[in-house]
């Protein structure tokens, strides 16, 4: 067990750099109509670790994976010279494309698409996802704010999250 | 049976984004995701959304006021249904049901994820702009950019942390937009919007449809159809109802020649010169006949010279088909074979 501070600093690291990771794993996903091929590809490799159950961050673990999956096909479809240390330098160079103007229409249809999908929701169900999402408010002041417990607010996001995606992913299925 | 695991990849990415999972939870967690090919597409797909979300309802449409009002006042639905997650795989499915809020670790932890996860709050700027007949003004925003805005033009400014949105009301406005990766710059009319990043551009809003001109840079539109564009300098286009006509190569000097007090038509439609000379006139040009809306009108004329709008009758006078009638507070025009 690491000391308390040393703890801290290793959560402060792994938050921003997960943050980063975050975004370029987002960026890619809104570009790409079919994850299939990538969820398979991250599976045989998670299968591949030796006591999986073990790692300390399985979902650190899991977006790392994901992104280099990401970042060897993309290397292969561009055929660019393979530098594997240029991984962060890649990262990077995809974080400043999301600036793109093709890239933000993309990524305008999604939010529309969201917004239409949140419009949906049970109006309190909405109200947490958006004060979390958007204006940043913590469990604890959507609790406080809305008098509700921690515990239903964290409901209240799974419930926005598992809706809208169906909703923007397969509306065909809406209802099955 | 898809459902499913997008509830479960849901519970677990809140679980995640908002708090510290426990070693127990970490395992349970790690089998979870070894267990099919789907519940890791659900998880990353889910996460792309929620990334994506931090954008969402940029132009609050629902401010916080008015969300915790609702949601306070929303008393159809008092609890969750706690079958919401998948109650009948309790073991790997339902990471919420383990974690009980009151767990002292659990919220410890979740200060120190939640610093380095949260959205920062917004700085959120409104400021209005309003020019009024043969009135121009420049303004210059926070970020720097600059916005000449033409006469009889509404313009409205909102800044938060993570865009710039300006809304162009009614009139015309030439925007020359500082460069922000991080807070791109979106101008919104009704039915469209129109993304720059270090970009000088007109908008320009007449009753025939919204007229964007790229001068510099690149302009990328969505239209409320769903229809979208990216636009090359020296590009033009038109917005109308929602829909985007195909961007034609054009003159950007005569576009951009209300800048400089000159009024340039190039085969335009008599209705948008009108509201052109609108603009500028405190004696309206009103076009009486429809038929006359789309009579084509080439030529220059100075914005700020009265002397300019006694041309343009004299032109119009000119025309075979088109009747002038004149008072001191409007223009009228008319199709000579109905009068």
């Amino acid at each position: 067990m690491l000391p308390k501070t040393q703890k801290n600093f290793v959560a402060d690291v792994a938050a921003k750099h997960g943050q980063r990771l975050r975004r370029f794993l987002a960026a890619r996903l809104r570009n790409t109509a079919d994850t299939a091929d990538l969820a398979q590809e991250v599976f045989l490799r998670l299968l591949r670790v030796k006591r999986f159950e073990q790692i300390r961050s399985p979902e650190a673990y899991l977006l790392t994976v994901a992104s280099h999956v990401i970042h060897q096909h993309s290397l292969s479809s561009l055929s660019t010279p393979a530098t594997l240390d240029g991984f962060d330098e890649l990262l990077d160079e995809h974080l400043v494309t999301d600036s793109d103007p093709v890239a933000q229409v993309h990524l305008e249809r999604r939010l529309e698409a969201l917004d239409h999908a949140l419009a949906r929701l049970p109006v309190r169900t909405r109200a947490v996802f958006v004060l979390q999402r958007r204006d940043g408010y913590t469990l604890d002041e959507i609790s406080a704010q809305l008098g509700i417990s921690r515990s239903a607010v964290r409901k209240h996001l799974a419930k926005a999250l598992a809706q809208c995606s169906r909703q923007i992913l397969e509306p065909r299925q809406e209802r099955e | 049976m898809n459902s499913q695991i997008h509830e479960a990849a849901a519970l677990w990415l809140v679980e995640f984004r908002t708090d510290t999972p426990d070693g127990a939870a970490r395992r349970r967690f790690a089998a979870w995701l070894r267990t099919s090919p789907e519940h890791i597409k659900a998880y990353l797909n889910l996460l792309a959304l929620w990334e994506d979300a931090q954008g969402c309802d940029p132009q609050r449409r629902l401010d916080i006021d008015t969300l915790i009002g609702l949601a306070r006042a929303d008393h159809t639905v008092t609890e969750l249904r706690t079958d919401e997650g998948p109650d009948g795989r309790a073991d790997t499915l339902a990471p919420a049901k383990r974690y009980r809020p009151h767990t002292a670790v659990a919220a410890l932890l979740s200060l120190v994820i939640n610093c380095g996860v949260m959205w920062i709050a917004t700085d959120s700027r409104n400021v209005g702009y309003t020019t009024r007949i043969a009135e121009q003004r420049s303004v210059v925003l926070s970020d720097g950019s600059r916005i000449d805005l033409d006469a009889l033009s509404d313009l409205r400014v909102n800044f938060t942390g993570h865009e710039r949105t300006v809304e162009l009301r009614s009139g015309q406005a030439l925007f020359r937009v500082t460069k922000d990766a991080k807070r791109p710059f979106v101008v919104r009319v009704d039915d469209a919007r129109f993304r720059a990043v270090g970009t000088k551009f007109d908008v320009d809003r007449t009753t025939l449809g919204t007229v964007l001109t790229v001068l510099e840079g690149h302009v990328a539109v969505l239209a409320a159809s769903g229809t979208g564009a990216k636009l090359d300098p020296g590009q033009q286009a038109t917005i109308i109802h929602g829909t985007i006509t195909a961007p034609q190569t054009v003159d950007t000097a005569a576009v951009t020649g209300w800048t400089r007090r000159l009024l340039t038509f190039n085969s335009t439609p008599l209705a948008v010169v009108a509201e052109e000379f609108n603009r500028f006139s405190f004696r309206r040009v009103v076009v009486a006949s429809p038929a006359l809306l789309d009579f084509r009108v080439t030529g220059t004329f100075r914005a700020f010279d009265p002397e300019s709008l006694t041309d343009f009758v004299l032109f119009l006078r000119r025309q075979p088909g088109i009747a002038v009638l004149e008072n001191d507070n409007q223009i009228t025009v008319l199709n000579r074979s109905t009068h």
